[in-house]
């Protein structure tokens, strides 16, 4: 919070000194779903952390190209695939190796049909084509729409569309449940089962 | 495989060795030419299985962005408004 002496040394137009406020606001309010794109797109927390602060610093300086009303997120969303993309990629491996970037490995629980193991997923994601990643957690989890994905990456909305159920196709093959026969009771249920003497239609489960 | 003329229902019926996996949902079939990036070659998801990958997806962003920040971002932020500010005065 900035103290009294600091407001008199600012620009003396409280209208830009508003702008100010609101754009590092704004900003702030952005940083978990920066710090969840970018630990999508490089498989690592530590990575995604210093991905999201050179995208704060480059959005800072850049301040001028924001139109005030616009999508916030999209504009820091495109600064940060553009950095990844230019700086971030050659560093790493193109596959990532997730074990132990994130810190908790829960299932997915609460659902009839199927849970799926959360480190699982991370790991499916991570070998994924980058392309097909980033789509797929665009449209499926950040809450960006097919336009404003296809905006952000460059391309059209059907390239987007082909992405995502590509990936999606994908994810599913490598986690081996491409038909809901194969989504069956999560990890820690299975283990139950096969560790007891569970007996199916007068069938007994060997172990 | 041929991209032309398949019926994305007969690939997944040749691909898959149980039929009861057929997808839930069949679809007409483009032509493809007015876009390259169609998706007839793909067999569609079936909807339980999109669904528990949406919700794992989910699960997976929601868990990072509920995570308390880092200090080094407001950190980051407030050294910067500093800097902006000696420059102003």
């Amino acid at each position: 919070m900035m103290d009294d002496d600091a407001v008199a040394e600012v620009s003396a137009d409280p209208r830009a000194l508003r702008e100010q406020i609101s754009f590092r606001e704004l900003l702030i309010a952005e940083i978990p779903n920066l710090r969840g794109f970018a630990a999508s797109l490089s498989g690592s927390i530590q990575q995604a952390d210093d991905l999201v602060q050179d995208t704060l610093l480059k959005a800072w300086g850049n301040s001028a190209s924001f139109q005030a009303g616009t999508n916030m997120r999209a504009w820091l969303f495109t600064i940060l695939r553009n950095t990844y993309f230019s700086l971030y990629r050659k560093r790493g491996r193109e596959v990532q190796d997730t074990d132990g970037v994130f810190s908790s490995k829960v299932a997915v629980a609460g659902e009839q049909d199927g849970a799926i193991d959360l480190a699982d997923l991370r790991t499916a994601l991570a070998k994924l084509p980058e392309e097909q990643r980033e789509a797929v957690v665009m449209i499926g989890a950040t809450g960006l729409s097919y336009e404003e994905a296809a905006d952000i990456i460059g391309v059209a909305i059907g390239t987007v569309k082909s992405r995502v159920n590509r990936g999606r196709a994908k994810l599913a093959e490598l986690l081996g449940i491409q038909s809901a026969d194969d989504l069956g009771p999560g990890r820690e249920t299975r283990a139950v089962l096969q560790g007891g003497s569970v007996t199916v239609t007068g069938l007994s489960q060997v172990s | 495989m041929a991209s032309d003329g398949w019926n994305p229902n007969i690939v997944a019926l040749l691909m898959s060795p149980d039929r009861k996996a057929l997808p839930m949902t069949s679809r007409p079939t483009q032509s493809g030419f007015a876009d390259s990036h169609t998706d007839d070659d793909l067999p569609q998801l079936d909807p339980k299985v999109q669904g528990a990958i949406g919700r794992a997806l989910q699960a997976h962003y929601d868990e990072i962005t509920n995570a308390p920040l880092p200090d080094r971002f407001l950190a980051l932020l407030a050294e910067l408004e500093a800097k902006e500010q000696r420059h102003d005065g």
